[in-house]
């Protein structure tokens, strides 16, 4: 269970900064690229929304970011519990 | 691959003491056998120890005194050092057969903070070189992120070396592939050091990117290091207690 645990934090740890810095990223690039804005998420679970207007670019992150690191954190416990399993 | 000029040194940290070969970074002894012990000399190339080896009655010794150089380096006790004009004679001669020659591993002492980030400047560079043509395609943020993927090598080995402050640490090159060679320490001490790698770099660019948002596309590379805490990566895998 130990395993399972702390692959659990540290995946969710992983996830949470990767996402951050892509979003900052995007955040950043978006306007050059001439992107309107756009959201990511799911019903009313929103990891990141860009919205642009004629004086600024707005980067939110959404109550969807804890959802995505917890997903990605379950799928890093998953692969622990497979490589613990596993023979050898 | 190693040839006849090749010299054999002990390793930093690594003393030849009545017939053992003490490691006191990893703080174990491995004997040698009683005819290595009469051919090994620190410092000698591969083609001396074979005069040496064929004295004492070998039937190949320079077949015999390769073979004790390479496993005395797998095993991370002494380095071979060749030539750089030597070295790249080499990889140029086997890439004609398209094969892609491994360096020796080199065990590196680990005393001061400059000659620490001067051994991984060599993989520092690679990386950028790497980059750097597809990179320079993105202009300047795609230049500053090559660099920060180089400078990202550095910072992480060094987060794993400040994690293990206190205790006897080498350097390991293999190829250009840096790892921190240490002995066995407590599961707090190894989660700590494991965890230290990856994440140094992956919040030192969450940090730059919300003090100075400009440079967020260019340090994604070191927020990249995160994925190293997952077990997909040998420092995951480690924290986790799965290695």
């Amino acid at each position: 269970v130990r395993v399972v645990v702390i692959a659990f934090a540290l995946g969710a740890g992983a996830f949470l900064i990767a996402i951050v810095a892509a979003g900052m990223a995007v955040g950043v690039l978006a306007p050059s690229a001439g992107w309107a804005g756009f959201r990511v998420g799911i019903g009313p679970f929103t990891v990141i929304q860009l919205t642009r207007d004629s004086e600024a670019t707005t980067t939110t992150f959404g109550s969807g970011i804890l959802a995505a690191a917890s997903l990605g954190g379950a799928l890093n416990a998953l692969a622990a519990a497979w490589l613990k399993r596993r023979p050898g | 691959m190693m040839e006849s000029g090749d010299r054999i040194e002990l390793a930093p940290g690594v003393v030849l003491r009545a017939g053992v070969l003490h490691d006191s970074v990893r703080r174990i002894d491995v004997p040698l056998n009683a005819t290595a012990c009469l051919a090994f000399r620190s410092g000698a190339t591969i083609a001396e120890i074979a005069v040496t080896l064929a004295r004492l009655g070998a039937r190949d010794a320079e077949r015999d005194a390769t073979s004790l150089a390479r496993e005395l380096n797998r095993l991370l006790l002494a380095n071979v050092r060749a030539t750089r004009r030597d070295r790249l004679r080499r990889r140029a001669r086997a890439l004609r057969f398209g094969i892609a020659v491994q360096a020796p591993v080199q065990r590196i002492a680990v005393d001061n903070a400059r000659t620490f980030v001067a051994a991984l400047v060599p993989s520092a560079c690679a990386v950028i070189a790497a980059l750097l043509p597809l990179a320079s395609l993105a202009g300047t943020p795609g230049i500053a992120a090559a660099a920060a993927a180089g400078t990202g090598i550095v910072f992480h080995e060094a987060a794993h070396a400040v994690a293990l402050l206190g205790v006897p640490r080498a350097l390991v090159l293999e190829g250009l592939k840096p790892s921190i060679l240490h002995p066995p320490v407590g599961a707090s001490r190894t989660f700590a050091a494991a965890t230290a790698g990856p994440l140094v770099p992956a919040l030192l660019a969450v940090t730059i990117s919300l003090a100075w948002r400009d440079a967020a596309p260019a340090v994604v590379p070191l927020a990249a290091h995160a994925f190293g805490l997952t077990v997909l990566a040998p420092d995951g895998r480690t924290a986790c207690g799965l290695s």
